[in-house]
């Protein structure tokens, strides 16, 4: 199985949910500020990188992790992800997409826009990694009903 | 190979490009109610994003439409990248995207028909699809030759 999650940008909520996923970072506690920037892609892509469909690794159960950031796409990107499995015969359950924006802050937007949009990096990092602090538990939530949802066999998307 | 006309909404300038490229309508050709045409503003904007089949072209290739907003570019390249973790040769998938060749007409239209102003919307739609018909048909023959 795939499992894509996807946000704005693909550098920070959506990086924190596959980094949980795959057991980087810890579900008992909030990480450090230093965890959070060992992160690969965290706080990383630009502009450019945004439609790219970047792999994390491979979980316990061997599914392949990804991160995706599609703006303000949310709804076409994943009826066209939808629509694209049934023109391909690809089954639904191979792929599955989470939308990590529901669990941003307005720290992470805030953070985010300074550091990737306007290059302010010394002033967006701190912020956007205070705002994914008090995101983290609903980001960890998010990932355990996914980890529970494959267990079960199944699908869903969000 | 499945190649995909990509416009604001896939059922509009993409829809005309697909059917220009099927040769089911000439460039010159409007007199027919665009109510006539398969798909044409058939759409909830809710939906925007699910490829719309159109039909068969040459060499058994099938022709779809598909909505990105204004993120054409964004969509594309995730679109090809999704593809390809689908095992699908690159060969196998094509985009021709007629963001560019979307009038203001055409936008304007989709403006009321988010207001819910069906007949000025229609009006909008005619007025753009006169407009794009002879860009559509000259990307249309660089895309034939590209994929002859």
């Amino acid at each position: 199985m795939n499992i894509i999650y996807h946000c704005y940008g693909g550098a920070h909520s959506s990086v924190t949910a596959a980094a949980v996923h795959l057991g980087w970072l810890p579900t008992d506690r909030i990480p450090e500020t230093e965890e959070f920037q060992r992160l690969p892609y965290f706080d990383r892509p630009v502009a450019k990188d945004h439609g790219r469909i970047r792999l994390m690794g491979k979980d316990e159960l061997g599914n392949d992790i990804y991160v995706l950031g599609r703006r303000n796409s949310a709804r076409i990107f994943e009826n066209m992800a939808q629509g694209l499995l049934d023109v391909y015969n690809v089954p639904a359950e191979e792929f599955q997409f989470y939308d990590v924006m529901p669990y941003v802050n307005w720290k992470m937007m805030l953070g985010g826009f300074s550091s990737r949009k306007i290059g302010a990096t010394f002033l967006g990092r701190p912020i956007i990694t205070i705002g994914t602090k008090h995101s983290y538990w609903k980001i960890v939530t998010l990932v355990h009903r996914v980890k529970i949802l494959q267990l079960k066999g199944g699908g869903g998307n969000q | 190979m499945n190649i995909f006309f990509l416009c604001r909404t896939g059922h509009h300038t993409s829809i005309i490009a697909a059917l220009m490229y099927l040769q089911e309508i000439g460039k010159n050709e409007f007199s027919r109610d665009l109510v006539e045409l398969p798909g044409y503003d058939q759409i909830g904007l809710r939906d925007v994003g699910k490829p719309f089949f159109v039909g068969r072209g040459s060499s058994n290739s099938k022709i779809f439409t598909l909505g990105v907003s204004r993120e054409s570019r964004l969509l594309a390249r995730t679109a090809h990248e999704l593809t390809g973790l689908f095992g699908v040769s690159p060969g196998e998938f094509r985009v021709v995207d007629t963001s560019p060749f979307v009038s203001r007409w055409t936008d304007l239209g989709l403006f009321c028909k988010r207001l819910r102003l069906k007949s000025l919307a229609r009006l909008f739609f005619y007025l753009g699809v006169r407009r794009e018909r002879v860009s559509l048909a000259k990307l249309l023959a660089k895309e034939r030759e590209l994929l002859s």
